[in-house]
């Protein structure tokens, strides 16, 4: 029998490795796939809690959270491919022109 | 069994007109190309007007209904919220039309993804529910990310959106990592069942509600999470930059300010936000207000001081949540309400002055304007003034109100940081009256040239009512405060 | 309480020490006599046409993005089919939500065919 404890120990850790990626890596695409592991750190915790709690609210949660994910997804392709169109780089660090 | 009912549409109708207009508006778009622009801003501007008269009416009517199982609640906290960014979001509309053609980016997309935008907002601050604010969060921010790209060309634009795409997303997962821990200690995702949760499960409900604060103030973009606000509101074309910093700046404070009321209003909760709040409120206000002296760009100016006016609302949202009084509370609905006329009307004026080829965004670019355009510099000086917070236009009520509040909640020391901040402040605002007055082109070696490329009557419409509003609602509080008051005290209703 | 996986790990160990094992036998004593024909990707069958990092079209992504909206959607058919068969009583309430649903869709899918996004030449 896997516990709460570890589902969430798994969870914590993908969030973890999603915000390295996000913090570390300049590539957009990897930005991309960083933050998907942050949500989907949280669809892990949510199933796990529905599954320690009973009750289907957490597996409903995480089904739209599916959703708004790959909404966020398909717009950042399109914001990534007319950065490479504009820029000729899909690396963040490059993307300077703003004077920040 | 759970069903939609009628009472339930009848109920959203402010966010549903949206929902359903800008649907309307692809349908158009999708089969009759030819007519779809200038019939969509109508439509647009229709639907909302109509949310906004509605919700007007259910706020002076005290409706105050619980909808879709208890996950939506439409009370006069909800219509209020709805009426603001309605308004704002109106304001933002009649910006765009001029701005977009002369871009050549005139298209009906632009109006159906700031409606299904606002309808998000408009759900916001009515959600009751963890999931529900997650859903209406994520519809309000996904349209403006491809909005701040929208003139697909432009370079700026481009990195504008991917930086704001970015952080925005980094945030949207904080917070659902600390809605999942919440929902976890709760067991249920009802603002209100979160006291149990703390008393249940304590470590995981704090490591929530620190990550679903995190997620709220990367949004609000107070320090240290701002760091998207300057180059998301310079690259981004002029009408987007006016919608995110009135529309967008305001609706995350409607999610933000029921969570911390309603979901952690209990002492032992409020025991850790606020001293973490009052922390970031003084960073919020100083590290903007600093920032924006240095900048010559008036649209990246104007990012800094946003962040800046984040920090006053927080300052009013701490004074509210000490107090425990809705008058206290009805101040910060009056400062959003004044804060958007501000903002719309002066990024109104560069968008009035920006041609085919080039945007006038430097402060350098309005040197010598009172010369040429008297009105338009008159409009643009009494923008600066009332941000600066100069009786008796509105923004000094605003500030007025919330720091008398906060005086009384004992936050002294808060308050004089904050006095000190709008004095530092009005350099920054009085260096573009200074360019506009007293410079002229000899004084940057180049002459400027002031005319109106692409004439729009809905322009100087919102230009002429915002300069207005800032005018008369500025002495004439009383009912705006009226109404703000009846808002706050539907929310104090529900708080623990 | 991971006790009974134990065994599994064993074997999942030896099989990994076993491969890497003859791998590294096989690249220390075996003999090395590369010619051109042994170098090239395919020893035999039709000669290569191009290389394979090419940049795709852009259509590629248009079509990936739509592909993610779309299929995602249909996640929501399954919770709805649930209910429907509990709750049969109210089957055209449900479907008519469910129409709804379909209807927001179509209009997306309409806009995109509208806009030529489907067209590929």
């Amino acid at each position: 029998m896997i516990t709460l404890q570890e589902y969430l120990s798994v969870g914590a850790l993908l969030f973890t490795v999603g915000l390295l990626i996000v913090l570390f890596r300049q590539n957009a695409i990897s930005i991309l796939m960083g933050i998907e592991l942050m949500l989907n750190a949280a669809n892990i915790n949510f199933v796990a809690f529905s599954n320690a709690l009973g009750g289907l609210t957490g597996q409903v949660l995480a089904i739209f959270v599916v959703v708004a994910a790959a909404a966020e997804a398909a717009v950042a392709i399109a914001i990534i491919v007319l950065l490479y169109q504009n820029l000729g780089t899909v690396d963040v660090e490059k993307a300077r022109n703003l004077n920040g | 069994m759970i069903s939609i009912t009628a009472a339930d549409l009848s109920g959203i109708s402010p966010a549903l007109h949206l929902a359903v207009a800008g649907i309307a508006i692809m349908l158009l778009d999708a089969l009759w190309p030819m007519r779809s622009k200038l019939l969509s801003v109508w439509i647009t501007l229709a639907a909302l007007g109509c949310s906004l008269t509605t919700s007007l009416h259910r706020l002076t009517a005290g409706v105050d209904v619980t909808l879709f199982n208890g996950a939506v609640r439409m009370d006069g906290y909800a219509h209020a919220f709805s009426a603001i960014i309605c308004l704002a979001s109106t304001l933002a509309v009649l910006s765009a039309p001029k701005y977009l053609r002369l871009r050549g980016v005139h298209l009906a997309e632009y109006y159906a993804l700031l409606l299904f935008s606002v309808c998000g907002m408009v759900l916001f601050a009515a959600a009751e529910e963890l999931i529900m604010l997650f859903l209406a969060l994520e519809t309000l921010s996904i349209p403006v990310y491809c909005l701040v790209g929208f003139t697909r060309t432009n370079v700026y634009s481009t990195e504008a959106s991917m930086k704001y795409f970015v952080i925005g997303a980094f945030a949207t997962g904080f917070l659902v990592y600390g809605i999942a821990l919440l929902y976890g200690a709760a067991g249920s995702g009802y603002l209100v069942d979160l006291r149990a949760g703390a008393a249940r499960a304590p470590g995981l409900f704090y490591a929530g509600m620190t990550l679903l604060l995190v997620g709220f103030l990367f949004k609000i973009g107070a320090v240290p999470f701002n760091m998207w606000t300057p180059d998301a509101y310079e690259g981004a074309p002029t009408p987007v930059t006016t919608f995110m910093a009135e529309a967008v700046k305001a609706a995350p404070f409607g999610g933000m300010i029921k969570v911390l009321f309603v979901g952690f209003g209990f002492d032992a909760a409020v025991g850790l936000w606020q001293p973490a709040l009052v922390v970031i409120a003084v960073l919020t206000m100083t590290v903007g207000n600093l920032t924006a002296l240095v900048q010559t760009d008036v649209k990246r100016m104007m990012g800094y001081s946003s962040i800046a006016h984040s920090g006053y609302i927080l300052v009013g949202i701490l004074a509210a949540s000490k107090l425990q009084s809705a008058d206290a509370l009805a101040a910060v609905l009056y400062y959003l309400f004044v804060y958007v006329l501000m903002n719309a009307g002066a990024f109104g004026i560069l968008i009035l002055f920006s041609h085919k080829d080039k945007d006038t965004n430097a402060v350098e670019d309005l040197t010598g304007l009172a010369r040429e355009r008297p009105w338009a510099a008159a409009l643009m000086a009494v923008y600066m003034l009332s941000l600066t917070g100069l009786p008796p236009l509105a923004g000094f009520f605003g500030k007025f109100y919330i720091f008398s509040y906060a005086v009384k909640a004992g936050y002294v020391p808060l308050v004089i940081i904050a006095i000190l901040n709008s004095v530092v402040s009005a350099y920054y605002y009085l260096k573009v009256i200074v360019a506009m007055y007293f410079r002229g082109p000899e004084d940057t070696g180049r002459a400027a040239v002031f005319h109106y490329e692409g004439y729009s009557v809905f322009l100087l419409a919102m230009l002429w009512f915002t300069a207005w509003g800032i005018l008369y609602y500025g002495i004439h509080s009383e009912p705006q405060l009226a109404l703000a008051r009846l808002a706050a005290s539907s929310l104090f209703a529900t708080a623990p | 309480m991971l006790s009974p996986y134990l065994p599994i790990l064993f074997q999942l160990i030896l099989a990994a020490g076993f491969a890497c094992a003859l791998l590294v036998l096989t690249h220390v004593f075996g003999p090395r006599r590369s010619t051109d024909v042994k170098l090239s990707p395919f020893e035999c069958g039709v000669d290569l046409l191009d290389c394979a990092h090419h940049r795709f079209s852009v259509k590629f992504y248009l079509v990936a993005m739509l592909f993610i909206l779309f299929d995602i959607e249909a996640i929501f058919f399954y919770p709805w089919a649930v209910i429907f068969r509990e709750e049969i009583s109210q089957g055209l309430l449900l479907l008519s939500e469910m129409g709804t649903f379909v209807a927001v869709l179509l209009v997306g899918f309409i806009f995109i065919w509208r806009k030529g996004v489907l067209e590929w030449a």
